[in-house]
């Protein structure tokens, strides 16, 4: 109770300040204030951590698409990309091709995208200074909380009460496809001195921009984006009840998977408590349980665990926490998740107050405020204009 | 239980703090942080997104839109004062391959005018691409700018825009290529690209340098190659002031270093029908690491004499501050408070203003003045402090800019707000080239009151100074060198007619910089 | 051409652009070096010298032929036909990495051998045993890559070009050759990586079919037939 009333008191006036302050006369600030505090309160109340993570980050998803495609028509009229855009570097930059400018710059000081390199959210520096203290804090968290894609693989995955396709097995698969793919587009990247990833292979071009379809090549690219959006971010995550996209393509997941080392929290499986049920397994969304990992007891999710807590959730024997990565990597038995267990109420309280699932929660959930209150307050208010006759 | 030890508490509690306050802190303070990331890292786009690196860059005096010395604008409202003012001509590299670009190859020009009009425009860039001495030594229609070309450099292509369309020719007229022209900055920009997909135009990928003879005139559907006639008097589908029908009707030509404009261009003749000779400026087509006029050597006995005399002048500015302010009987008029803010006492000087504020809130010099002292407190303050309080000086500022109506409120609002623009950290507060165009927008309001009297010659060229530095703390190093140009260029008028005082300050700057000798 | 015009400036061309070369061998070489099966020392240089090897005959070759044809290569090497070049060779080369790529499976469903490291010797599938083989994808992949041009490769062209011989031509692009061979040193030490698990070479040779598809169709076929983007 005191942890609940603790963090949500912090993350009230953490909500206050970046979604409220100068916006008090906002209906649609408050409105989002209020839904994230409910949902944050939830979390920490409930301890059901990834339901109500998934409604928040679906939520995210849809109004980020409404607020930046609103953005596009009120800044360039439309969601293509233009020639004057490019030229004077106005694209927005997107996280997900960090991983793939950083060699291109190593070799030339420049940024081989055509964004803004500062002055706004979307520009290149920016975009690098969130990805930096996101990765030194949640690590991959920011997949599992705060992507405003992978939001929309949250909500499909759970329209289906069971899944229809059995996809444990090809874990390993899938992950060495991610990595692979990461590594292709950082080969290819190179090589052409310019975001393929972009060209080619991103599925949210519909929910975002795209160059416009002016010739056969384009028109190529746009099947293709058209294509993984609909089998990749629709088709298999219904089918399989996981994040599909991030867990087989997204190479930003790939690299966040691998710079997640520098994070400061882990998960942990207690194999003394585990009983092999494999429900964890079966219920991650990033395919990041196999059944080796189980029954060989390595003791943590594999390196794509996005600390979404789904397992956490799904598991009877309680056997899965959160802990420190400085515990983590002190630990002699690495299956071992025990703590000690204060014997006073205070000591029980302090445990509490510096309990690694509650700080990480809170350091997850600020990134959700801070990010979504550029963009989730205006897509209400485009909303309600909507429907009041006015234009999206 | 064992006891926990301190660092078992330690590492815990700094999570925690980094949690609750680090990641928050971070985000509130992530756009200083960018600025001075970036003031350091220098990140830029890959150039071949946008245009090639710069190989060269031209600049050309401001207001010199006047042809030969004497021609006026059309009297028609798409001419803006201005519009054909040609302030600097940007040539950048051959890019080969660009991605995300509809020209795979393509050599970029970038024209920066002082002033929007594209439809006025009538830009001719008439190129000699390989200095074999073989093309053309008159324009492609021969009667319509009135100009004939240096027959060492005779061009090879010309560049034609007009508006927002462009093609280029070749001299023998059998070659022609659209071209891809954007406009930029509110107009005031328009940026050519030349495509080099054909291989007759291979050539510009391997030249060292190009001869260009680059021309603005006024446009009209029905002059001949689209140039606005001229005349004696203006009219609307005419432009006046042309003594002779041998006038060119050229109207901004970008000289090179040896000549002027208004010389090249006066050099016709009504008895033998000679028509001016143009010289073309010398464009390096590679980007290199030769010296810039602002890495020309100042002379240090000279800089040391100028900050002297720039010591003195301010002593004694300080002093006849003070005894003006002592002169003065009626304390609580506006002009007592002025004399007090400039006699640098601060507290009384707000006091003062805020007086004059009570009885008169639209007051939009006291609003003007009551920012800076604002904002001067800002700077003496902590710096969490500081950026509330210097936010709170701009609303004063803002608002004086919006009620500024007449002349003399204009200039103070303006001027106080890119001095505290120009003053404040632009790592913290991204001011820097607001304040460079809040300095042209006073220097704009003082040539109006001007006219051509040169009385406020030392007002325009601080003003243009002060925009100069203000673009060159935001890194807009190129607009920075136009308007360090344009301010040498009035101070040395101004010496030569020996119509107003430049202060010592101003010529210190441009002396350092190297933009003036003395 | 004086020896500066023929050895010194082409080197210094070389060292200077180095980088470009790399980049785009890196695609190439990476993966394909990465997923070898028991990638000794030995077998590393050998693999990067039938690489550096392909590439060095395409060079000499070109150069050959500018030097040959002179100045007239003004009138006809413009950089659409350098693209032109350059995706036939992404073509091919795409072909050679997939095949590489895909042996292993093919020769094991044809009944030829396992599935594992250099396709071995198989009566029903020769011809596409050999060319898939390790040493025949370097030497071949390094043909095709030495096609590609890149901005040095195009000032390289057209001083070659001019050089007046076709000796002269072969010459400079030699000499530009070794200015760029330092940049492939760190190659060398790939073994170290490579002995890592066997999901690290599984990922390269994913990598490898990827790299392979993405230069046959997407910056091969496509602005082969359609022009690019």
């Amino acid at each position: 109770m005191i942890q609940t009333i603790f963090f949500s008191g912090f993350m009230a006036a953490l909500i206050y300040f970046f979604v409220l302050a100068g916006q008090t006369q906002s209906p649609s600030a408050w409105i989002y204030a209020v839904f994230l505090l409910i949902i944050f309160v939830q979390i920490m109340r409930t301890k059901q951590i990834s339901k109500y993570r998934r409604i928040f980050q679906s939520a995210f998803a849809v109004f980020f698409m409404i607020s930046f495609i609103g953005i596009l028509y009120d800044v360039r009229g439309s969601m293509a990309i233009t020639a004057d855009t490019t030229l004077n570097a106005e694209n927005p930059f997107c996280n997900i091709i960090i991983p793939a400018i950083m060699i291109p710059y190593a070799l030339t000081k420049t940024i081989i995208y055509p964004g803004p390199i500062i002055g706004n959210f979307a520009a290149v520096i920016a975009m690098l200074f969130i990805w930096f203290i996101a990765t030194v804090t949640i690590g991959k968290g920011w997949c599992g909380w705060v992507c405003f894609y992978g939001g929309w693989e949250d909500a499909v995955s759970r329209f289906a009460k069971k899944p229809r396709l059995h996809v444990l097995s090809h874990n390993k698969d899938f992950r060495a496809f991610q990595f692979a793919f990461l590594f292709f587009i950082i080969l290819a990247t190179v090589a052409v001195m310019s975001s393929v990833y972009c060209e080619w292979f991103c599925p949210f071009k519909l929910v975002t921009e795209f160059a416009p379809i002016n010739n056969i090549p384009t028109l190529i690219a746009t099947v293709l984006f058209i294509g993984l959006f609909l089998g990749l971010v629709i088709v298999m995550p219904f089918l399989t009840r996981k994040r599909f996209q991030c867990s087989t393509l997204c190479p930003f997941g790939a690299f966040q998977s691998l710079v997640d080392r520098l994070s400061g929290y882990r998960l942990c499986i207690d194999t003394e408590k585990c009983t092999g049920c494999l429900k964890c397994a079966t219920a991650c969304p990033f395919c990041a349980i196999d059944q080796d990992t189980i029954t060989g007891k390595k003791g943590r999710p594999e390196i794509t665990c996005a600390k979404c807590g789904e397992c956490i959730g799904v598991c009877s024997s309680k056997a899965i926490r959160f802990e420190y990565a400085f515990e983590a990597r002190k630990k002699k038995d690495a299956s071992s998740c025990a703590r000690p267990e204060p014997k006073t109420r205070f000591g029980r309280t302090v445990q509490a107050l510096l309990d690694p699932q509650n700080l990480f929660i809170f350091s997850a959930f600020t990134f959700s405020v801070v990010i979504s209150s550029r963009f989730v307050p205006d897509a209400i208010n485009r909303i309600f204009r909507l429907f009041s006759g006015g234009v999206l | 239980m064992r006891n926990k030890t301190f660092s078992w508490y330690a590492r815990r509690i700094i999570l925690l703090v980094i949690a609750l306050v680090g990641i928050s802190l971070f985000f509130i303070y992530s756009d200083i942080m960018e600025r001075a990331f970036q003031s350091v890292a220098k990140f830029e786009t890959d150039p071949s997104f946008t245009g090639g690196r710069v190989a060269e860059v031209f600049y050309d005096p401001v207001g010199d839109d006047h042809g030969f010395g004497g021609l006026q604008y059309p009297t028609h409202p798409d001419f803006i004062p201005g519009s054909l003012d040609l302030v600097r001509y940007t040539v950048h590299e051959p890019v080969y391959n660009a991605k995300w670009s509809d020209l795979p190859d393509y050599w970029q020009l970038d024209l920066s005018f002082s002033a929007k009009g594209n439809q006025a425009r009538n830009i001719r860039i008439y190129i000699d691409a390989d200095g074999d001495g073989k093309g053309s030594t008159v324009p492609r229609d021969e009667m319509a700018e009135g100009v004939a070309f240096d027959p060492s450099a005779p061009w090879d292509y010309v560049v034609a825009v007009q508006g927002l369309k462009g093609s280029l020719f070749s001299a023998d007229g059998k070659f022609s290529e659209p071209l891809f022209v954007v406009s930029r900055n509110h107009d005031k920009e328009i940026v050519v690209r030349i495509p080099l997909s054909d291989r007759r135009l291979n050539g510009f990928f391997t030249v060292n340098k190009t001869s260009q003879y680059l021309c603005v005139g006024g446009w009209t559907p029905w002059g001949r190659d689209g140039y606005l006639s001229v005349a004696l008097r203006s009219s609307a589908g005419s432009g006046g002031g042309a003594p002779s029908s041998l006038t060119p009707k050229i109207y901004d030509y970008l000289a090179p270093e040896s000549r002027t404009q208004e010389e090249m261009l006066s050099l016709w003749s009504d008895d033998t029908l000679d028509i001016p000779v143009l010289f073309p400026v010398i464009a390096k087509m590679r980007a290199s690491r030769a010296e810039t006029q602002k890495n020309k050597k100042a002379d240090s006995v000279q800089i040391e004499k100028l900050k002297a005399l720039a010591g003195t002048e301010a002593q004694n500015n300080a002093l006849s501050s003070e005894q003006a302010l002592q002169k003065v009987s009626a304390v609580n008029s506006f002009e007592y408070a002025e004399l007090q803010f400039r006699a640098g006492k601060k507290k009384e000087a707000e006091a003062s203003f805020d007086r004059i504020l009570l009885s008169e809130p639209d007051n939009a010099k006291a609003l003007a003045y009551k920012g800076s002292l604002v904002a001067m407190r800002g700077g003496d303050a902590p710096p969490l402090a500081a950026v509330d309080i210097i936010a709170e000086a701009y609303r004063y500022m803002d608002r004086a800019v919006t009620l500024a109506k007449q002349s003399d409120e204009i200039l103070t609002a303006r001027l106080n707000r890119a001095n505290v623009s120009q003053a404040v950290p632009d790592i913290v507060f991204g001011k820097a080239i607001e304040g460079a165009s809040d300095f042209l927008a006073a220097a704009a309001e003082y040539r109006s009151l001007d006219g051509k009297n040169n009385t406020y010659i030392a007002e325009i060229a601080s003003a243009y100074l002060n925009a100069a530095l203000c673009f060159e703390i935001g890194g807009k190093n190129e607009d920075a060198g136009s308007w360090f140009r344009e301010a040498a260029r009035l101070v040395i008028t101004s010496d030569v007619s020996g119509s107003s005082h430049i202060p010592s300050s101003l010529r210190l700057e441009l002396v350092k910089r190297g933009y003036l000798d003395k | 051409m004086s020896i500066i015009t023929s050895v010194v400036e082409p080197f210094g061309l070389g060292l200077s652009t180095g980088t470009w070369c790399v980049m785009y061998c890196a695609p190439v070489l990476l993966p394909f070096l990465l997923g070898r099966e028991s990638l000794s020392h030995r077998k590393n240089i050998s693999l990067i010298g039938l690489f550096l090897g392909g590439r060095l005959v395409t060079y000499i070759a070109l150069g050959f032929a500018l030097g040959l044809s002179g100045l007239l290569v003004l009138e006809f090497f413009d950089p659409v036909l350098a693209r032109h070049l350059s995706t036939i060779a992404y073509i091919f080369c795409g072909m050679i990495l997939l095949s590489s790529g895909f042996a292993p499976r093919i020769l094991a469903r044809l009944g030829c051998g396992n599935k594992t490291g250099n396709a071995p010797r198989c009566t029903r599938a020769r011809v596409f045993s050999f060319v898939s083989g390790d040493r025949m994808t370097a030497l071949l992949s390094g043909l095709c890559v030495g096609l590609h041009v890149c901005p040095p490769f195009w000032t390289a062209a057209f001083r070659s070009a001019s050089s007046g011989t076709p000796l002269g031509g072969a010459m400079y692009f030699f000499m530009f050759y070794i200015g760029t061979l330092p940049f492939f040193i760190p190659l060398l030490g790939i073994p170290f990586l490579a002995r890592y698990s066997g999901l690290f070479k599984r990922i390269a040779r994913m990598t490898q079919v990827l790299v392979g598809g993405y230069f046959l169709i997407f910056i091969g076929i496509i602005p082969f037939l359609f022009g690019s983007k």
